[in-house]
């Protein structure tokens, strides 16, 4: 049985079998004991704020069709029709009072019943026939302050089970505003050469910002803005998820002022830091206000708490294929000159056309290629990554910290990194 | 009613092939004098259809000072992303000109850009929706606009260099 990672404590090593981004039978486990078994992201509520709003998605390689039905109801289904399979909805969006299908004009409710078919007489008398054959709802659906989840395993744990901790940190940016927060018009999507598993590791590492950004780090200090992994810190909040909690990246639209947002916003953010700490309590506030956080829920969902706030969905196609869905999360109700500058400071980061995120980009997808080199080599710890950083500290047990729910260590260090490894190792064997 | 602006097909086409092959030579600090003061460069998500940049989430959405910033990280040995540099090469159809209020011409014009990054040859196929401002000392980006004619970038398909 192959090893896909080893942890000597003693010796303080942690290595990763660079063949557990690479191999197809690897990428077969994952599906099955991963993506068949997890919560995994769906969307946010507010992509379907209308009865009848619909929306086709793949995730774990399965097509789904999310509706809001006619009784406001958020109802998941694969997008398949139950007769003959055929794909149900073909539009990525819509609004639909019943969805029919082309084939052979069988048409369901949003609620999923089958209400209509031709030549129904050739089907057996009564109602069980339809009732049998309504839309396929996913086996579990449930949400958490509108981010959605599905899990295509009846037996699996709640989500609030799933989530732990990291349920908090949901619940953060969902309290960015009392009016609710709204996913913007606007998909960045694009797929990467690169193994879902690189995404995550680049996500839950802080070690990379200053090399990686050297740009974009230099256009923030020309801007007024110094930034600092200082006092960065990565908490393991167990199950996989993890998060980096950092305070010198960058200021917060609406929350955290820097130079480069201007004197209007500043006004802005002063009152907005009343209203919030009035709402939630100081204490709590500035961890909402102040720190910038980048929050892992394992397997599909990195949600950075940042400048702005970015929702972005992982899909792995192929080993070395992952399709990446990012949408930005914003307050329903901040002015235009907010919104417009919350749009501008996300955009010129993140995203495959930001001043950021292809150099992150290039990084995965030059490991995908870098590690084909090695590849069969016998040799002892040849064809393994290292990711042992921050060991002894990690080792050192600080206790968790309260404020932040879990085992804490430096941004810089790799401690997300390994407890995203030592899950998945559980799950994958 | 003020008089539009008149400026020929022939101009605004030529205007494209300069600029093609500037972008092709990463010559980018000419490429930036080819904006005026308060040019944008923005390539809109497929799905924001005609929603503004100010309101939908873009790929790239640049004002000017942020335009200045992409070119300045482009030419650092730093931009990781196109360092070595990609190969381009541009395809541009016939452009259509329409002159609008404001001494602007719309322009759109069809294209197939490859890009070849160490190895694959990547196509983004889409069209130009441009604003153009007519100068003393030729035409100048007001709006340059990179519409993709796909529902998603292809695998390995970064916006990191000028679309």
């Amino acid at each position: 049985m192959t090893t896909w990672i080893t942890e000597d404590p003693a010796a303080l090593t942690f290595r990763v079998n660079r063949e557990a981004f690479r191999s197809a039978e690897v990428f077969r486990a994952e599906q099955e004991r991963i993506w068949g078994r997890h919560w995994l992201y769906l969307c946010h509520e507010s992509e379907v704020p209308e009865p009848g709003d619909f929306r086709t998605r793949t995730v774990a390689g399965r097509g789904l069709l999310f509706v809001r039905d006619a009784a406001g109801q958020l109802r998941v289904y694969f997008n398949s029709c139950p007769h003959r399979g055929t794909v149900l909805a073909r539009e990525p969006a819509g609004n639909a009072k019943v969805f029919q299908c082309f084939y052979h004009a069988w048409t369901f409710a949003t609620s999923g019943e089958l209400i209509a078919l031709p030549d129904e007489a050739a089907y057996p008398p009564g109602a069980s026939f339809r009732e049998r054959l309504g839309l396929r709802p996913v086996a579990r659906v449930e949400s958490l302050r509108g981010f959605v989840f599905v899990s295509f395993d009846p037996e699996v744990v709640d989500l609030r089970t799933h989530l732990g901790v990291a349920a908090d940190y949901i619940e953060m940016v969902a309290d960015h505003s009392p009016a609710g927060m709204t996913v913007l018009p606007g998909t960045q999507r694009y797929t990467v050469r690169g193994n879902w598993k690189l995404a995550v590791e680049n996500a839950m590492d802080g070690y990379h910002f200053l090399p990686t950004h050297a740009t974009f780090v230099a256009w923030l200090r020309e801007s007024g803005f110094h930034a600092s992994d200082e006092g960065g810190k990565a908490v393991v909040l167990g199950r996989g998820h993890s998060a980096l909690v950092q305070s010198g990246h960058s200021g917060r639209v609406g929350m955290c002022w820097e130079p480069r947002f201007g004197e209007a916003e500043r006004a802005r953010i002063d009152a907005n830091r009343v209203e919030l700490f009035a709402r939630i309590g100081r204490d709590r506030g500035s961890v909402v206000a102040d720190t910038s956080r980048i929050l892992y829920v394992f397997p599909n969902l990195l949600l950075f708490d940042i400048e702005a706030i970015s929702i972005r969905q992982l899909e792995p196609v192929a080993p070395g294929v992952t399709d990446v869905r990012a949408w930005e999360l914003a307050p329903v109700d901040e002015p235009p000159e907010a919104r417009a500058l919350r749009i501008k400071v996300l955009v010129s980061f993140v995203g495959p056309g930001g001043l950021a995120t292809p150099d992150d980009i290039e990084a995965y997808e030059a490991i995908q290629r870098g590690i084909l080199a090695t590849a069969g080599d016998p040799r002892e710890g040849v064809d393994w990554n290292d990711i042992s950083r921050g060991m002894t500290q990690e080792l050192a047990r600080a206790p968790a910290d309260a404020r932040l729910g879990g085992i804490v260590s430096r941004s810089i260090d790799e401690a997300g990194i390994r407890s995203f490894w030592r899950h998945w190792s559980e799950v994958i064997g | 009613m003020a008089a539009l602006v008149t400026v020929t097909r022939a101009e605004v086409e030529d205007f494209l092939s300069a600029e093609a092959e500037l972008l092709d030579a990463w010559r980018l600090d000419e490429w930036l004098d080819l904006f005026l003061a308060d040019g944008t460069y923005e390539i809109p998500t497929p799905d924001a259809g005609d929603i503004p940049p100010t309101a939908a989430q873009f790929f790239i959405a640049d004002d000017a000072e942020l335009l200045r910033a992409r070119v300045k990280r482009l030419q650092s040995r730093h931009a990781h992303a196109e360092q070595p540099r990609s190969v381009t090469h541009r395809m541009i159809g016939r452009a259509r000109v329409t002159a609008v209020p404001g001494e602007l011409v719309l322009v759109r014009a069809p294209f197939i850009v490859h890009r070849v990054p160490d190895g694959p040859v990547d196509p983004y196929i889409g069209w130009y929706d441009h604003l153009l401002g007519s100068t003393e000392v030729g035409l100048r980006f007001r709006r340059r606009r990179s519409v993709l004619a796909m529902d998603r970038l292809r695998p390995g398909s970064r916006l990191s260099f000028i679309l």
